[in-house]
């Protein structure tokens, strides 16, 4: 076993989407057990850094990198390593809810399955523990075999959580995942975060300043693909160094 | 009564009041008339070819209804079209192994396994083009290739795999566009959780994609089901129904095929099996076409 002192670290990082320079030179690390920002105005990187953390901009045949990312000490871009393991001990959730085509019970279970688990008792309870982590079971337990497109949007965004839960990954990635939602929604979801970091290291992008402020420990800001200022949360937003962190928590840029 | 005849006679004084009412109320009726002439000619097939073999299908005299369907034609071709009937259910369901399995799979290959790019433009202009060849040219095409160069003999083999070529470009098409309107998150989300591509595709874009899928596949088989053209040159004719996949055993029948060799039969009484065996076929075809309708009005509803 490799020695490492956060699951996951990022080492002089830069991307390039073709010739286009996204990130540049970026080293930062997450602490387990928190909840860590990604901030930025449109544009910056944010979900190109949460992306490149997962593998998930191999699928944009342009995408280019330096660099290292460790997870538990080592490289994920090594040849050799498999992206699939990779993926399942990094869960994600999206900006838009995407609910599988399924009932609610084979959402869960897709990802238990793909990494062969067939036992119904032992899938059975992965359904509900995940739902219940997700804070759905109560709301879905009597109508598990209904399709999840039925479900509203905040339920569904809770179901994705739940499904990125189902292969028990350590780290989990969301992409601005409340702001497809309703007030109402997102701040169930906001609590969900802030009570899964006690099991879960959680790196979270957003653009919204009041709710990097609401759920994170540690938060990072970007500024046009260049890592600004990383540090606690706090510190961040009542005493930023750099003048441009100042000027988007004052919202003269975002 | 009297309400609807005052309002008629205001709208129409409207009407005449000034140049620019007339004008308009004219495009209106203009409107109305063309409507009228593009919808005719399929009501009046519909009466045409129902007025003949209407008995044929629905009566229940001797050799109408379902005995039309179960009687092999028999001497002077006095008795059913069973042969037909049977020839084109076998045809299309062989075409349909063969054509469908390819055309999905291509496109699977195209839409997800490439990027955008050379040989995708020339996959797609291909099966464009493929899709505006007359039919006539795939029927000799058949005979050439399949039956001629490849050494199969005309038969249930050639004839269903001409109509198996006939209907990839346009499932092929179809499965491309229905794959295209999966949403990418749907992809990740599967690749995110540790799936590879294969089990994304196969478990989540493929069944995201199912409904527009089945429309395309059905709307292929209700397009080949029709034709004769391919057939005349590969699946020869029969007055049974194929024993054999190679030889002279395995000629076959088909409900086009009949149709066309019949009404070109001076025998008078074969008119009203001819136009029968349309109406059934018309019947078939557009009872495929409501279902793929049904189908596809699904797909809204049921992806996000």
């Amino acid at each position: 076993m490799t020695e490492f002192k956060h699951h996951i670290e990022v080492h002089n990082l830069s991307t390039w989407f073709g010739k286009f320079a996204v990130l540049k030179d970026i080293s930062c690390y997450f602490e387990d057990n928190t909840v860590t920002a990604v901030m930025g105005p449109s544009g910056c990187g944010k979900s190109t850094l949460l992306r490149s953390l997962n593998r998930l901009n191999d699928l944009v045949p342009t995408f280019r990198r330096e660099g290292e990312v460790r997870f538990r000490g080592q490289d994920i871009y090594e040849t050799g390593y498999s992206v699939y393991d990779l993926r399942k001990q990094i869960g994600m959730v999206f900006q838009r809810p995407n609910p599988f085509p399924m009932s609610i019970r084979d959402n869960i279970e897709y990802g238990p399955r793909l990494h062969g688990i067939k036992d119904d008792d032992e899938l059975e309870k992965i359904v509900e523990t995940s739902l219940k982590k997700a804070a759905l079971w109560d709301e879905v337990k009597d109508d598990l075999e209904k399709p999840a497109p039925n479900l509203s949007g905040g339920q569904q965004q809770r179901l994705c959580i739940a499904r990125a839960l189902s292969v028990d990954p350590p780290v989990l990635l969301a992409d601005e995942p409340v702001s497809a939602l309703d007030p109402i929604s997102a701040a169930k979801i906001e609590e969900l975060i802030v009570e899964l970091k006690k099991d879960y290291t959680i790196i979270m992008v957003t653009h919204n300043v009041q709710q990097a402020f609401r759920v994170s420990d540690q938060a990072a800001f970007l500024y046009l693909g260049e890592l600004i200022e990383f540090d606690k949360t706090e510190r961040i937003l009542e005493a930023p160094a750099d003048e441009r962190t100042e000027a988007f928590i004052t919202g003269r840029i975002g | 009564m009297s309400g609807r005849r005052e309002s008629l006679i205001a709208y129409l004084l409207s009407v005449t009041q000034s140049r620019r009412h007339f004008m308009d109320f004219l495009f209106k009726v203009f409107l109305g008339v063309i409507i009228l002439i593009v919808v005719s000619p399929f009501f009046l097939i519909l009466i045409q070819v129902a007025s003949i073999g209407f008995w044929q299908v629905f009566g229940s005299g001797p050799g109408q209804g379902i005995e039309f369907f179960t009687t092999f034609p028999g001497v002077g071709l006095e008795g059913g079209i069973r042969n037909a009937f049977v020839g084109t259910v076998e045809l299309i369901v062989l075409a349909s192994a063969v054509g469908i399995p390819l055309s999905v799979f291509g496109a699977v290959y195209i839409t997800e396994y490439t990027t955008p790019g050379w040989g995708r433009a020339i996959v797609e202009f291909a099966s464009d083009v493929l899709a505006g060849i007359p039919s006539i040219v795939f029927g000799a095409f058949g005979f050439a290739f399949l039956v001629d160069f490849l050494h199969l003999g005309m038969g249930i083999v050639a004839g269903s795999l001409t109509l198996a070529f006939m209907m990839i470009p346009t499932v092929l098409r179809t499965t491309q566009e229905a794959l295209r309107a999966v949403p990418m998150s749907l992809r990740e989300a599967s690749l995110a959780l540790g799936a590879t591509k294969w089990s994304t595709t196969w478990n989540v874009t493929l069944r995201a994609a199912f409904p527009g899928l089945i429309t395309g596949v059905l709307l292929a088989i209700g397009r080949v089901m029709g034709e004769t053209a391919p057939l005349i040159f590969t699946a020869g004719n029969s007055l049974s129904v194929p024993t054999e996949l190679t030889g002279s055993g395995s000629w076959v029948a088909s409900m086009p095929y009949t149709i066309w060799a019949y009404i070109s039969d001076p025998r008078e009484y074969l008119q009203a099996k001819a136009h029968g065996t349309a109406l059934a076929l018309m019947i078939m075809v557009l009872t495929v076409d409501i279902i793929a309708n049904i189908i596809s009005r699904k797909v809204t509803r049921r992806l996000v």
